[in-house]
Parts: structure tokens; sequence; C-alpha cells
């Protein structure tokens, strides 16, 4: 346990003095909020199914910081502690792998909560953001989605032969899923054509979930975004464990 | 004394390539042995089949009474390692990543101890990617000596360090081995096996070609010493080579090389003395584990 914890907290302060990542982590999220709260403030829109608009953003705004996190973060990252030589390192001490896979996932969990966390805190104390829903439920959405995107990003980073292929890979899936699923521009703004796309989206199902419980609080009709997000999970971590790689 | 590593018909290939060609040591409590060969002789394969850290095709590898492969975690409790292309993250500082691989060990050496010995101590808040070369290294033998290992093994520990920073390295390692612990260490360095190791196998596509101590393979296969002298002896070419254990004489515009038997260099400095010729200038050049190892695997470039 001493290992595990030691190798989480040694990890994450690693994460936070990253310039790079940590701004995209902490910081990208709340600036989108401040620029387009400003624009927009929090009154009702169409544009957003009717909703508060900055009630409707922060929601959606979760998903891309877990966007940001997975896809952005996640297979650049671990592809470098593959290819410089970390996990060969950690791998000839007594560390099982489990310990390292599970203290290297809380990590990036950890940094994605106070990534959430300052977000949340921007909606609200800035722009006076509502809740309308379930906490639990939320909690629940987020931990689904993290879930989902984080076996992506692992999958990436297990099949990408080079730090630089993770790089691209991340950049593609995480900024296509970012602009079409809803997570950054809402769903209800994009035309008809690109609508039929973003069905075909995971993390569409991630914005709709946590949506349902930041604003209904009730995840009624949302079967199908549970099942997708599972099912990518489940998918996903299969094959990133088939394919993981320790050098 | 009895053996930390016992190795026998380890074969190791990768795809066409027989990486590990029937290898077979014992390495003996106490000792520094070494490795040496060319680049790609498969001496990283070797090592890391012995640390548990590849698996062989086939063989038997016993490490302190253990399989490596099998027993790797309890194993890996009880020796140390410095491995061939390892890193850390970069954000890390020196006196965190003891830290976090002690976490790992159940008895830890102290960390003030470790920096102290390895000459880290101002350096404990300093992030590893701003380390020079040698300090990184240091570091690297810290983490291998983190858990008090009764076994070492260092691949390739001096290799783009530089000749003070390699000294230095050497008298570390001497340093490990008079704590009692033994030694495994790989180097394509020559000077860097005679000078440290009791025993040295050379190791060449996948075979090891030679075993023993550096004097003993010098004795063996480079018993040839060379004589240089400053000045051109032509003429006197025929009786030179005429001489009892000369094997070469080679003849240049200013100087005059004879290969000899080393045994014979008293007789042949009287030799030369009688005939009148001048010693002045004289420069004999002993053999080195360098020979034993050219004329073992040849003096082709390999990649």
């Amino acid at each position: 346990m001493r290992a595990f914890w030691n190798l989480a907290l040694t990890q994450i302060k690693i994460y936070l003095r990253e310039p790079a990542a940590a701004f995209f982590t902490l910081a990208w999220a709340p600036l989108m909020l401040i620029l387009f709260g400003s624009i927009y403030g929090n009154d009702p829109a169409t544009f957003v199914g009717g909703y508060g608009f900055i009630d409707a953003t922060t929601a959606a705004y979760i998903a891309m910081v877990i966007d940001n996190v997975g896809l952005l973060t996640i297979p650049v990252d671990v592809a470098m502690k593959r290819e410089t030589g970390m996990l060969h390192r950690l791998r000839a001490t007594p560390l099982r792998s489990s310990t390292f896979i599970l203290a290297d996932v809380l990590t990036y969990i950890i940094v994605l909560m106070l990534g959430t966390l300052i977000m949340c805190a921007v909606a609200v104390f800035g722009f006076g953001a509502q809740f309308y829903g379930n906490w639990g439920l939320l909690f629940l959405a987020f931990l689904l989605t993290t879930f989902a995107m984080y076996a992506m990003g692992y999958l990436l980073a297990a099949i990408a032969p080079s730090v630089q292929v993770a790089n691209i890979f991340g950049f593609i899936v995480g900024f296509i899923m970012m602009f079409l699923s809803g997570a950054t521009i809402p769903m209800e703004v994009l035309p008809p054509a690109v609508q039929n796309i973003s069905r075909f989206i995971p993390l569409t199902y991630g914005v709709r979930l946590l949506k349902a419980s930041w604003l209904q609080g009730s995840w009624e009709g949302e079967g199908l975004s549970v099942g997708v997000l599972l099912g990518v999970a489940l998918i996903c971590s299969a094959l990133a464990a088939r394919f993981w790689r320790w050098e | 004394m009895h053996d930390v590593i016992w190795v026998e018909g380890l074969h190791k290939t990768y795809g066409a390539v027989k990486a590990v060609d029937g290898v077979d040591l014992i390495v003996e409590e106490g000792e520094i042995f070494g490795m040496v060969g060319p680049n790609g002789a498969g001496k990283t394969t070797t090592i890391e089949c012995i640390e548990g850290l590849r698996t062989p095709d086939s063989g038997k590898i016993t490490v302190l009474g253990m399989d490596p492969q099998k027993q790797s975690s309890d194993l890996y409790e009880l020796i140390g390692m410095q491995l061939q292309g390892s890193s850390l993250y970069p954000h890390i500082k020196v006196g965190e990543a003891i830290e976090l691989f002690s976490s790992f060990y159940s008895h830890p050496a102290p960390k003030d101890e470790l920096l102290e010995r390895l000459g880290l101590s101002e350096k404990e808040n300093v992030y590893f990617f701003k380390l020079s070369g040698g300090q990184k290294q240091r570091l690297f033998i810290c983490l291998a000596l983190i858990n008090k290992p009764q076994l070492v093994f260092f691949d390739e520990l001096t290799t783009g360090l530089d000749p003070q920073a390699r000294r230095a390295t050497w008298d570390l390692v001497r340093g490990v081995r008079e704590q009692g612990h033994t030694v495994f260490l790989t180097t394509h360095f020559m000077d860097e096996a005679e000078n440290l190791c009791d025993r040295v196998a050379v190791m060449d596509h996948g075979k090891i070609v030679a075993l023993g101590k550096p004097s003993d393979l010098i004795e063996q296969y480079a018993h040839e010493t060379r004589i240089r002298l400053p000045q051109s002896l032509k003429e006197e070419t025929d009786w030179l080579s005429a001489i009892r254990g000369v094997n070469s004489v080679e003849v240049g515009e200013d100087f005059t090389l004879i290969n000899f038997n080393n045994e014979n260099i008293v007789e042949l400095l009287q030799l030369l003395d009688q005939h009148g010729i001048s010693l002045k200038g004289l420069h004999i050049q002993q053999s080195s584990l360098e020979d034993v190892f050219l004329s073992l695997t040849g003096n082709e470039m390999r990649d």
C-alpha cells in the first residue's frame, strides 16, 4: 500500500509540475468558461435547450476536462513513460504491475478531479451556475465517462509505436471528440449532418449523461448512453491490456 | 564461497537473430564479474534474462537460489539493478526518486546515507532532467543500491561518461564490492573490464568465446609484446626475425616494430644492445584485454 500511495502522490506532483499538462488540465476549461460566460452570461438560451448557458455548459465542460486528460494527455504521457525506459526501471523493482497500473490511473483521476473542481468553482462562484440535478448521479456519470475515455487513452498509448504517434493519435481522437460531442460546442448548434456523426462518438454519450445528471437529476432515457460508455470502457480496457508493452 | 548466479544453456532468439546462443556461466559470491563484447553481442539480453526482465527461450538460470522468471518479486528484494536505456520522470527530484523507490522495498537504506555515499546530497532538490550524465548515472547506482542488495547488476554503467566520471564510477563499483556485495557488469570498454573485474567473459555472436581472469586471458590469447624503436632497422630485419620468440618485424621510414613472445624480453634487449642498436626512445607495449578482445572477435566494424 505504501508503494501504491507513494507512486500516485509522486506522479501527481510531477504531473502538476509539467506546465503544458497542468495548463490543459487545470486552466483550459475555466478559461473557456470565463470567455464564453462573459459573452453569454447565464441567461436561459435556446441553443442549450432552454437552460441557463452556464448551467448547461458547466456540465458539458466536465466532459471536456475528461477528454483533455484522457485523450490529450494520457496517450502521450504513458507512451513517454514507456519510451524513456521508466516503466522498464519500475519493473526492475518488487513493485507489482497491477499496483503500478492502479496508481497510474489514480494519478490521472486525482488531477482530473482537481481540474473539474476548479472549473465548477469558477462556474458557481464566478457566474452563479445552478445545480438542478443529483450529485450521486453526477459523480457516477463522471466516473463512467472517465472510465471510457481513460480506457481509450491507455489503448492509444498501448498501440502507438512511439511518443510522437501517441501524440498524433491523442490529438486526432481527442479533438474530434472535444468538438463533435457537444462537450465544447453545444450539440443544439451543430448542423444535422454533424449531429449524425456525433452519434458515433463515445464522448457524446458522456456529455448527455453528465448534462442529464446536472440539469434533470435523472438518467431516464439514457440507457443507450450508459451502455455505450460501459461498452467502450470494457472493450478498450481489454484491448489496452492485450496490447500493453512495458518497453 | 557459493554460487550467486548459475546459468546453463541460455538461448534467446529474436526473429531470425540468435541474440544469446548457448551461454553457461557461474558467478561466485563477492566477485566482480564482467561481460565484454561488441555491441549486439548479446550482453544486455543475457544480463536481462538473468535479472528476470526477459524470458529465455531455453536454459536454466538460478540467482541467489531463485528462478528469476518465476520469483522476480522475491528476488528483486535482494538484488539491485542499473539498466541500460532507462530513465526517470523529467520532473522528479533526486530526493523524491529515492523516497519513491525506497517505498517499493521492505528494508531500504536511509536516504541521506545513500545521497552522501553517491555524492548527491547537494542535488537532493534538483530535477532529474537538470542532472548531468554522470549525476544521472550516480542516481541510478543509488537506486540499484537502495535495498542493500547482495548482488548488483550494472549494464553499460559508464557509457557516455567522461574519463573523470568513469574513474569515479569505478571507485563506486569497487566500494560496492568492498561492502561484501557481488557485482555483475557488462561493458564494451576493455580497460574498464581489465581494471575492475576479477573475472571476465568475452561474448561474441551470442556465445561466450573466452572466460577467466583478465591476466590469464591476456596470457592465453594475447601473449605478444610489441617493441617500438624510433629508427629504421631495414638492414637488420633478417637476423632480428631469426631471434627465438620474435614473431614478426615491421620496418617503416623512421621506426621499427618487433612483435615477440612475452617471456623473451630480456634476451631480446640484450641482443639488440650487443649489436650496437641504440635503445634510446624504446617503447614497450604490453598486451591488454583489448588485444584479447580483438584477437577473439576480429577487427571489422560492426553495427
